[in-house]
């Protein structure tokens, strides 16, 4: 099992353990080493000026967490909360520094082990999914996961602002 | 236009035309005939009888002059009466048309009339006048031929003396020379002869004398014969004569001859005297009779003028009369020729405007007896398949009877039935009612089922949550344990472990679960069925009063259902009798069908006929021939269309019973014998 290697270039990252879950009936999988917990669908707070695929923003022990719906950013048709939606909190590494953010998901599978030789490049074209955030895709007993890049996810030119926005939350809430 | 208006508005148009031209005929030669009749009338009435009682004053005016004419010579007194009655006619005469003119208002004639009676009037005087003077004349006449012969015997005894005494004187002288006068001889005998001189001179005297009363005599016969007075004057200058005669002779008459020669002048003054009345009466008498012919001349131009009024009259009525035939005749003939013309017109359009639809009729027709002819076969064919039905029918209806019978017996069995069930519906609607009760109990239990289903459901949802949360566990273990790397390695085949558990758990629950739901939803179901049994236990209840009160009403049905099978019964028979009746008429309708066929043909033979009626011998002729030719031009339509007709007309049962033998196959077939061999 690798462990995590922050100066490892992204491609090269492309091993070990993904987090599968499900997302508008589709699999997608996540590098476990970028994921921090899975916690079970809390209330949020809406945030006002924030981009829209922003739901809102999340208590996580104490710590304002963003919440992202991947429905509204990979533009896919919006789902219901059921008792089994989760928020996946990733912990990306930034130049600002650590960035850790909420991403909801429809269900929450498994953990696999997907050998490297297995993934293959994303698609050019045809894929429901921006092809920017597709890291790879692999293909398990007829089940297709499609891997995405948690840095790419998180990331965006609102971004900034975004953090802008939920410093001045922060500062309001200590 | 003409087509648009009725034939009978047409004719009545046409009629209508010419009586009124008639009519205006009629009334002018009514009119004529009219004022034909008034002058005729006019003329018969007043101016034939005007003309006629005219025309007899006339003719007795003429009459009465020519008798009173002759009255005056002859001085017949029998002529009097005559003249009387005549001239009584001739008054009455006047006086009837004096009535007829004064009936009449004919004023001129009145006049005339009246003149006409004045005249007759005068007339009748003067002839009274003439008459007396005709009388006296007679009496005159009468006197003067008394003067005459006494004068005359007169004469001629003065004569006879006269010769006497010179026969005397002459004896004297020639015997005794001397004897008387014989003293002076010589103055003797010279006195002797002087004497006998004076005697002779006296005898030529009394000759001339005698003379000349036979001249007078003379003269008064040939102013009597001439009928003229002048003549009789004649008569007076002899008479004047033989007075101086006599006065001549008187000087030398000789006394012994004086009382002769007395006798002699004086019956010559009588004779004179009576002569000379005569004459006056005789001028007298022809005055009044040139007055009488003025009298009688203006009568008859009296009556000749009425009688030329009635002519003029008439002439004038008959002109009128003959200018009115004229005009009459002249507008009858007028009329006529106009009728004449119209009628020839309207009868040209009539005959026009009824033989176009009536030859058009007789080609419909012709073809509609054909039709009539195929068509009637067709019946009497069919006439013979409804017979043959008839008799099937027939059968079938036995058959039907039969089935009565056991449907009728079959009824009974219904009723008998119908009882039984009724029992049996009372035994039904109790065990229903028991059935609803268990159905009750049952819907309690299902409850209880449903209630603690329900509760299970919530234990398995909690289950489920927990096996999720453990699930949720197990992944951040497995996430943690990846994060120690080689570390954690043990940590993630444990965490692997119990993530399989929550996932077994997750399913069994899942599993559970679902059971449940069934569970549930059968007892939903067994909730549901209990509900609708009850309520088909209800509606089977219901039924069964139903049925009960149907059974009821199914008994009595069958009651009357048997009684209705007996009358059907009744009805079957009926209609076995109608259907072998119905058999018979279909006999007759075959029979009667040839019958049609036969008149048919004699329809077509009519048909004819009335087409050389309407369209001349020639034109029927032409037409008769034309569907003879129409195979020459057209065999294939014509031909088959009519032959199979024919030839069944004449091949069929029909034909056989001998009702069409008249119909031969030339008539039938409309192609001669060259043409069916072609055929």
């Amino acid at each position: 099992m690798a462990i995590v290697e922050t100066n490892v270039p992204a491609s090269q990252k492309r091993t070990g353990k993904h987090l599968v879950f499900r997302l508008a009936g589709e699999e997608y999988g996540f590098p476990i080493l970028k994921i921090q917990e899975i916690v079970q669908w809390l209330e949020l707070t809406r945030v006002p000026r924030v981009p829209d695929f922003i739901l809102g923003v999340m208590n996580l022990r104490g710590k304002v967490v963003p919440v992202i719906d991947l429905h509204v950013r990979f533009g896919l048709p919006p789902a219901p909360v059921t008792p089994r939606t989760c928020v996946i909190v990733l912990q990306v590494q930034r130049e600002t520094g650590l960035l850790v953010s909420g991403v909801v998901a429809d269900d929450v599978m498994e953990v696999v082990d997907v050998p490297v030789e297995q993934i293959e490049s994303p698609p050019e074209f045809g894929a429901r999914v921006s092809t920017e955030f597709i890291a790879g895709i692999v293909q398990i007993e007829n089940r297709v996961i499609l891997l995405l890049n948690a840095e790419k996810v998180l990331d965006s030119r609102d971004w900034t602002f975004v953090e802008k926005v939920l410093e001045e939350k922060d500062q309001a809430h200590e | 236009m003409s087509k648009k208006i009725r034939l009978s508005v047409k004719i009545a148009f046409g009629f209508s035309v010419l009586i009124a031209i008639m009519l205006a005929i009629g009334v002018n030669t009514v009119r004529e005939l009219r004022g034909i009749e008034r002058w005729s009338v006019d003329v018969n009435d007043q101016a034939v009888p005007l003309l006629i009682k005219s025309m007899n004053i006339e003719r007795q005016s003429q009459a009465a002059i020519a008798e009173d004419l002759r009255y005056q010579l002859t001085g017949d007194s029998r002529q009097v009466a005559l003249i009387s009655t005549n001239m009584v006619e001739i008054k009455n005469s006047i006086r009837e048309t004096l009535d007829l003119a004064t009936q009449y208002n004919l004023y001129n004639k009145q006049q005339l009339a009246r003149q006409a009676r004045d005249a007759a009037n005068d007339y009748t005087e003067l002839f009274h006048r003439v008459s007396d003077q005709v009388e006296q004349i007679a009496a005159l006449r009468r006197q003067m031929q008394e003067n005459e012969d006494r004068f005359h015997n007169a004469c001629r005894a003065m004569y006879a003396a006269e010769q006497r005494s010179s026969l005397k004187s002459i004896d004297e002288m020639i015997a005794g020379k001397m004897t008387t006068v014989s003293t002076n001889a010589p103055t003797i005998r010279e006195s002797m002869v002087v004497d006998l001189e004076a005697r002779l001179k006296d005898g030529a005297i009394c000759r001339d004398v005698v003379d000349l009363s036979h001249e007078a005599m003379i003269a008064l016969q040939r102013a009597d014969i001439y009928r003229d007075p002048v003549l009789a004057s004649a008569a007076l200058t002899n008479l004047e004569a033989i007075n101086t005669k006599l006065e001549e002779l008187k000087t030398t008459l000789d006394a012994e001859n004086v009382p002769a020669f007395d006798a002699c002048r004086k019956a010559a003054r009588d004779y004179r005297t009576t002569t000379e009345n005569l004459v006056t009466a005789w001028r007298n008498q022809q005055s009044l009779q040139k007055k009488g012919e003025e009298i009688s001349g203006q009568m008859l131009r009296q009556a000749r003028e009425i009688a030329e009024h009635g002519i003029t009259q008439v002439r004038v009525s008959s002109s009128n009369a003959v200018q009115s035939v004229a005009n009459s005749f002249l507008t009858i003939g007028l009329g006529i020729a106009l009728a004449m013309i119209v009628g020839a017109l309207f009868s040209i359009t009539l005959s026009r405007s009824i033989t176009t639809p009536i030859s058009r009729i007789i080609t419909e027709l012709s073809s509609g007896a054909e039709q009539v002819a195929s068509v009637s076969n067709q019946v009497a064919s069919s006439s013979q398949q409804l017979a043959q039905g008839a008799g099937e029918q027939a059968s079938n209806l036995e058959e039907t009877s039969a089935s009565l019978e056991e449907m009728a017996s079959m009824t009974r069995q219904n009723a008998d039935n119908a009882i039984k069930t009724d029992k049996l519906m009372s035994e039904t609607k109790n065990m229903v009612l028991d059935g609803v009760n268990s159905m009750k109990s049952v819907s309690v239990v299902i409850g209880g089922i449903r209630q603690s289903a329900k509760e299970m459901a919530k234990i398995i949802k909690t289950i489920d949550e927990i096996a999720f949360q453990t699930n949720l566990l197990a992944l951040n273990a497995a996430v943690e344990a990846a994060r120690a790397g080689d570390a954690g390695r043990g940590f993630a085949v444990v965490a692997e472990e119990v993530r399989n558990l929550a996932r077994r758990s997750t399913e069994a629950a899942r599993n559970t679960a679902n059971l449940i739901e069934d569970a549930q939803k059968n007892a939903e179901t067994g909730v549901q069925a209990t509900e609708q049994l009850a309520g088909s236990l209800n509606k089977i209840q219901d039924s069964a009063l139903k049925v009960a009160a149907l059974v009821a009403e199914i008994t009595a049905g069958s009651r009357q259902q048997a009684q209705g099978i007996g009358q059907v019964n009744v009805a079957v028979s009926e209609m076995d009798r109608v259907v072998q009746q119905n058999a018979a008429n279909a006999e007759e309708s075959a029979s009667a069908a040839e019958e049609l066929s036969a008149q048919a043909q004699e329809l077509h033979t009519l048909v004819e006929g009335l087409m050389e009626l309407v369209k001349g011998s020639e034109t029927a002729a032409t037409n008769g021939v034309q569907p003879q030719q129409k195979p020459d031009t057209h065999p294939a339509p014509a031909s088959p269309a009519h032959a199979p007709d024919a030839t069944r007309a004449a091949s069929s049962p029909a034909a056989s019973s001998g009702e069409l033998k008249h119909k031969t196959p030339e008539k039938a077939i409309p192609l001669d014998d060259h043409e069916l061999k072609q055929f």
